[in-house]
């Protein structure tokens, strides 16, 4: 609360979206097991505060709803509101009496439980076994079921007076379509309405098992406690089955642009297509290329058309955000409603050069200064850590996965930066998305 | 918490709380002072080969006059457009190459610049910060298109955003007397007319040595930040700085409600009281005690606000508190949220003031008093896992006027809070002549928004509704 006056960044949006596709350091000691029950296992160990940063991942984000779109989003949430022996109440009570934090969440491809406590035993074993035990014997009671299932509907209205989130929420649907991908991780109110206490049961039963989980772990424990830990917090998990691997990607056979009315001063842009998926092997010369073209904030392409030249936007990016399937490839700004075809213009000619002509070598040396160089930045801390040991376990990357990347980076030329660019954004059809604006004559006038 | 929901529009900004401790790990900071008057403070974490480098000026929003609203933070933008030695731009394109980040940001209070980087690089940084100091080109052409992205950014973060536009409202409603009263990013029409000279003149008022704080956090040695400060700002004249006005603000005589209408699907409250802060207090201790109550109305899942309006009575479905007592002038504390699907604001309003009532009341147990204390504890520990933060804690204390010893006294001062003392301040702050609620009434998002009259939502009279 001492800093909720923290609030003009100069620039905000963007970098946040990058931080979950930006693969950290050399150097921390990365240790891999798999427990009894068949859960992964990733730890670092970190002395320097007594506390242990701990994620679980499970392959059971809005990718699994199936018939029940929103029930990926509903299960998560409902983790929260109790076990077989304790309310939601004693359960909240169970946490912060050590101080703990605890939380749940939900994407596309995972749903989640993060924690951090302080590493005492006092303290960190009692939290792990409430948290173990909320992970795999749930409630669900009937109360919690209505309660959360008004908030998601209540969710669903945030989104619908929120230029943005509709903006996302179409991009999505018209790169994926049918696909797992291409529903909103909210559902609808109709699919909402519809899910039933035995649906949300059956759905955690299925995924939120030990050999569909992995589990990251950072913190201030030896190997044995960690192990222990590891143990504690699966050993009451059903074995299960891992989730089976998703349907491919549709491909696009033409562009496709979609523009929705929205009475807001600004435009929100999306402009992309379906990329590549994590494991990719040229990811590195990809990260690099991407870098140099609306992932590098202040200094890439776009920030400096777009912005520093023509003042046509706060915030412009662009991020490859690779999935267990292939996951997308955006470009994101927004702008004054007036100005959002030129800005479209400007910046699909910027991709398309791009495209052709590829990074000159001093963008990719200063990208490529920037990436490596910045390594240790983004590795500084344990909660940095722990959500890089929980995207690698999630999805399979191997343990040396971090040490290895910056030299991965060094390597990139501009001939495979180009190539890898080609290949993962390439000339395929995109999608263009456009919302709002409508409001610009009044809300917004400029200094033209 | 669900996925979209910002709760309490601005205020939610769910960093771990700050504070107490045990009383053996005391969190040193090494001090120094320039002949300039400039103050160099470093603290050691040696975790990692970075640094956190943050240069802060004492001056924001509550220094800004009316038709100006916005100039600091318009001069934090030019403040990457060029200097005598930098092309437009190319202070970031420096940094990034030497495999740092950097940004910058203003409130109320401040404006701060700072750097990521690998430590061996905090030369560079520093040498950087000194030259735009006092060599900023201020170009009109940069200035012109720096205008029209802030003029952006205003749009993307505040006309668009119906919580953030119905804060904005509150706030200035709150306070109708002073500069408190602004917001940082100014308001619309004033951007519209800043000048060139505008920002210039605020540049050569208050970017001075003897208004500047740098802070360093990371793997160095405080006698070498020293010397590299000497080395760079050393030469740096001091400057006379304006007296500065003393924001004083007029005696609020009633509670205040105003009405926002604006393009949006979901209702959302906002209460706000005046509340000192620890630069505005007589007594620290009320500031403590606030801060206990904040934690008791919302310090995590199993606080009243979550316990009692979300899951337990079920009329709201987001809702939470906010105290920021480090801050130059009076505080707002504020509650408020989003109804529930079937309930009103009137009824969420009624729910929020009776958890206020039941504080006033003394109904607090030992349980919860100790839990609240715990989690501030814990999230001190917490927070050592980030420079960043420990590097804006220090710059905040010192340039709001506190100073580093204010956070030994605030971890001590939390655990002697008692119920007692939370009831006493309840009952001396939390009072209806003190409050402002704004409501904000969402007219749909259907159509181009001609009906949002301009985004403009009325205020509905400045009345003596007490009790």
């Amino acid at each position: 609360m001492w800093f909720d006056n923290l609030r003009w960044l100069r620039l905000a949006a963007g970098a946040v979206a990058l931080v979950a596709t930006v693969p950290a350091l050399a150097g921390p000691d990365v240790q891999q097991w798999t427990t009894a029950n068949g859960a992964r296992v990733l730890f670092i160990e970190a002395h320097e505060i007594p506390a242990v940063n701990v994620q679980i991942t499970f392959a059971a984000g809005a990718a699994r709803d199936g018939d029940h779109p929103g029930i990926a989003h509903l299960a998560s949430n409902l983790l929260m509101s109790g076990t077989q022996k304790m309310t939601a109440d004693a359960l909240a009570r169970a946490y912060e009496d050590h101080g703990a934090e605890v939380s749940t969440g939900s994407a596309r491809d995972m749903g989640w439980v993060e924690f951090r406590s302080l590493s005492d035993d006092e303290q960190l074993w009692s939290v792990a076994r409430t948290v173990a035990q909320m992970m795999a014997k749930p409630a669900f009671p009937a109360s919690e079921i209505k309660r959360l299932k008004d908030q998601q509907r209540t969710s669903l209205e945030d989104e619908a007076q929120s230029p943005g989130d509709i903006a996302q929420r179409a991009f999505w649907k018209a790169v994926y379509g049918d696909h797992p991908y291409g529903h909103d991780p909210l559902g609808t109110k109709d699919s909402i309405a519809a899910m039933r206490r035995a649906d949300l049961l059956a759905f955690h039963d299925r995924y939120y098992v030990a050999r569909n989980a992995n589990l990251a772990i950072v913190g201030d424990l030896d190997r044995a406690q960690a192990e222990k830990l590891a143990h504690e917090l699966t050993a009451p998990l059903a074995k299960g089955q891992p989730a089976p691997a998703l349907p491919p990607v549709p491909r696009l056979d033409h562009d496709v642009t979609v523009r929705k009315p929205f009475p807001s001063t600004q435009a929100h842009v999306l402009i992309g297509r379906a990329s590549v998926a994590r494991g990719y092997e040229r990811w590195p010369a990809l990260y690099v290329a991407n870098h140099v073209l609306g992932g590098g904030g202040f200094s890439s392409r776009l920030f400096s058309e777009v912005r520093e030249k023509r003042g046509l936007v706060y915030s412009i990016y662009s991020y490859v955000s690779p999935m267990a399937d292939p996951g997308p490839f955006i470009i994101g700004f927004q702008t004054r409603g007036d100005q959002a075809d030129q800005a479209v213009g400007i910046v699909r000619d910027q991709l398309d050069r791009f495209l052709d002509q590829g990074a000159r070598q001093d963008e990719l040396d200063d990208a490529k200064r920037n990436i490596t160089g910045g390594f240790p930045l983004r590795i500084d801390s344990n909660s940095d850590l722990a959500g890089y040991l929980s995207m690698m376990g999630f999805y399979g990357l191997p343990p040396d996965y971090l040490a290895r990347f910056p030299k991965r980076v060094a390597d990139v030329g501009t001939t495979e930066a180009r190539a890898a660019f080609a290949d993962a954004v390439g000339s395929a059809p995109r999608v263009t998305v456009i919302v709002g604006g409508g409001r610009a004559e009044q809300g917004g006038q400029g200094t033209q | 918490m669900s996925r979209s929901l910002c709760l309490l529009a601005l205020l939610v900004v769910t960093l771990p709380v700050a504070a107490a401790a045990s009383a053996n790990d005391e969190f040193h900071v090494d001090q120094f002072r320039l002949d300039n008057g400039m103050k160099v403070l470093v603290r050691e974490d040696h975790r990692a080969p970075v640094v956190v480098s943050q240069v802060w000026y004492r001056v924001g929003s509550v220094d800004e006059h009316r038709g100006v609203t916005g100039v600091s933070h318009v001069l934090e933008h030019m403040m990457f457009q060029g200097t005598d030695d930098l092309k437009p731009g190319e202070f970031s394109e420096v940094i990034a190459r030497h495999g740092g980040r950097d940004n910058a940001f203003t409130s109320h209070d401040y404006t701060a610049y700072y750097q990521e980087i690998s430590a061996a690089d905090l030369g560079l940084c520093l040498k950087l910060e000194a030259d735009r100091m006092t060599g900023l080109t201020l170009a009109p052409d940069e200035f012109r298109r720096e205008l029209r992205v802030v003029q952006e950014e205003r749009r993307q973060r505040v006309e668009d955003e119906p919580r953030s536009l119905t804060y904005e409202r509150l706030r200035a409603a709150a306070y109708p007397s002073s500069p408190t009263r602004s917001p940082t990013i100014g308001w619309e029409s004033d951007l519209k007319n800043l000048t060139i000279d505008d920002v210039a003149r605020w540049y050569h008022r208050w970017y001075a040595p003897n208004n500047a704080t740098l802070v360093v956090v990371g793997d160095v040695d405080p006698k070498h930040v020293l010397a590299l400060a000497r080395k760079y700002f050393g030469d740096k004249k001091a400057r006379d700085l304006p007296s500065r006005s003393p924001a004083s603000e007029i005696e609020p005589r009633g509670e205040t409600r105003l009405k926002v209408h604006a393009p949006a699907t979901l209702p959302y409250l906002a209460m706000a009281w005046r509340v000192p802060s620890l630069t505005t207090v007589d007594d620290p201790h009320d500031v403590y005690a606030l801060d206990v109550l904040s934690g008791l109305l919302d310090g995590g899942r199993s606080a009243r606000i979550e316990r009692n309006v979300v899951r337990g009575s079920g009329i709201a479905s987001g809702a939470g508190a906010s105290y920021s007592p480090i801050a130059r002038t009076d505080e707002l504390f504020s509650v408020g949220g989003t109804p529930a699907q079937d309930h009103t604001v009137d009824e969420l309003e009624k729910a929020l003031r009776a958890q206020v009532e039941a504080l006033r009341k003394g109904e607090i147990t030992v349980d919860e008093l100790e839990r609240v204390k715990t989690n501030i504890r814990a999230g001190d520990v917490f927070q050592r896992d980030s420079m960043f933060y420990q590097a804006m804690r220090i710059g905040m204390l010192e340039t709001v006027g506190v100073g580093q010893a204010a956070y030994e006294a605030y971890r001590e001062g939390i655990r002697k809070v008692t119920a007692a003392d939370v009831q006493r301040v309840a009952r001396k702050y939390l009072t209806d002549e003190r409050l402002t609620v704004a409501e904000l009434v969402p007219e749909g998002v259907s159509g181009k928004g001609q009906a949002t009259r301009d985004g403009k939502g009325p205020i509905e009279g400045q009345s003596d509704v007490v009790r």
